[in-house]
């Protein structure tokens, strides 16, 4: 059976797995992760964590970024600016986050 | 057996540990330190940016060194805590460099300290991670022969 955008992502990002948001407003389900990488800052060591929150590409729209994310409920709740946005494969897109103050 | 220089080092680190400490107590000499973790929000750096001697005019004569100090402050959320208010790398970086100046035991090591430089450094993460580098220019002097202070 052939992979179906609409209906298997819908399936992904639904309520078992997903976590549902407002970009810029807009409602918009996806996928939170968070990331440690080690980088170079200044020239010393520093961990630094990104967070992503993954959707599907067609709810990841170029004019995303510098737009606030937020999350109303749950661990990571919380309101979030959209950093970056990067293509995570043909039908997902993976939108960076900086937690606001 | 004592290097100038390193004394310096460890005389720098250990002024800003004292109470109460800078960064909470997370100072380090850079070859102490692991790296700054996700669960510190702020942490010092030392290293021994460069030391160049002066000219030698004499044979057995002491030696004057200009050594520069380099002081990383590594602050995780480096966002101003409200409007008009200093960001927290930068009220670091001058807490740590009142230490230094006012620290006899440090000075005493010494006969001229001055800031020369401070490089900016940060990225966006989760959080705006912040990386301010002071440079502070020391002259001292050693033994004849030796990095042995005098």
């Amino acid at each position: 059976m052939a992979f179906n955008p609409a209906q298997d992502l819908a399936a992904i990002y639904g309520r078992e797995f997903g976590t549902s948001a407002r970009l810029n407003g807009v409602p918009v389900a996806g996928v939170y992760h968070r990331a440690g990488s080690l980088i170079s800052l200044g020239g010393v060591q520093t961990v630094a964590t990104d967070t992503v929150f993954s959707v599907p590409a067609t709810q990841a729209p170029a004019d995303a970024l510098d737009q606030p994310l937020f999350i109303p409920a749950g661990p990571w709740a919380g309101t979030y600016t959209v950093i970056r946005i990067e293509p995570q494969d043909q039908f997902t897109s993976l939108l960076v986050l900086e937690r606001a103050a | 057996m004592t290097v100038a220089q390193d004394a310096l080092l460890l005389a720098a680190c250990q002024a800003l540990q004292l109470a109460p400490a800078l960064a909470g107590g997370s100072v380090y000499e850079l070859d102490d330190f692991a790296g700054l973790s996700e669960g510190q929000s702020q942490a010092i750096v030392i290293s021994l940016h460069a030391s160049k001697a002066q000219t030698i005019t004499l044979s057995g004569a002491p030696v004057d060194w200009d050594t520069s100090l380099r002081i990383d402050c590594l602050v995780r959320n480096n966002k101003r805590p409200s409007a008009g208010t200093t960001r927290p790398a930068a009220a670091l970086l001058d807490a740590a460099l009142q230490r230094l100046l006012s620290n006899t035991a440090f000075t005493g090591l010494v006969s001229l300290v001055e800031p020369s430089a401070i490089f900016p450094d940060s990225e966006r993460h989760d959080t705006r991670l912040a990386c301010l580098s002071l440079v502070l220019a020391c002259q001292h002097r050693t033994a004849a022969a030796s990095l042995a202070p005098t």
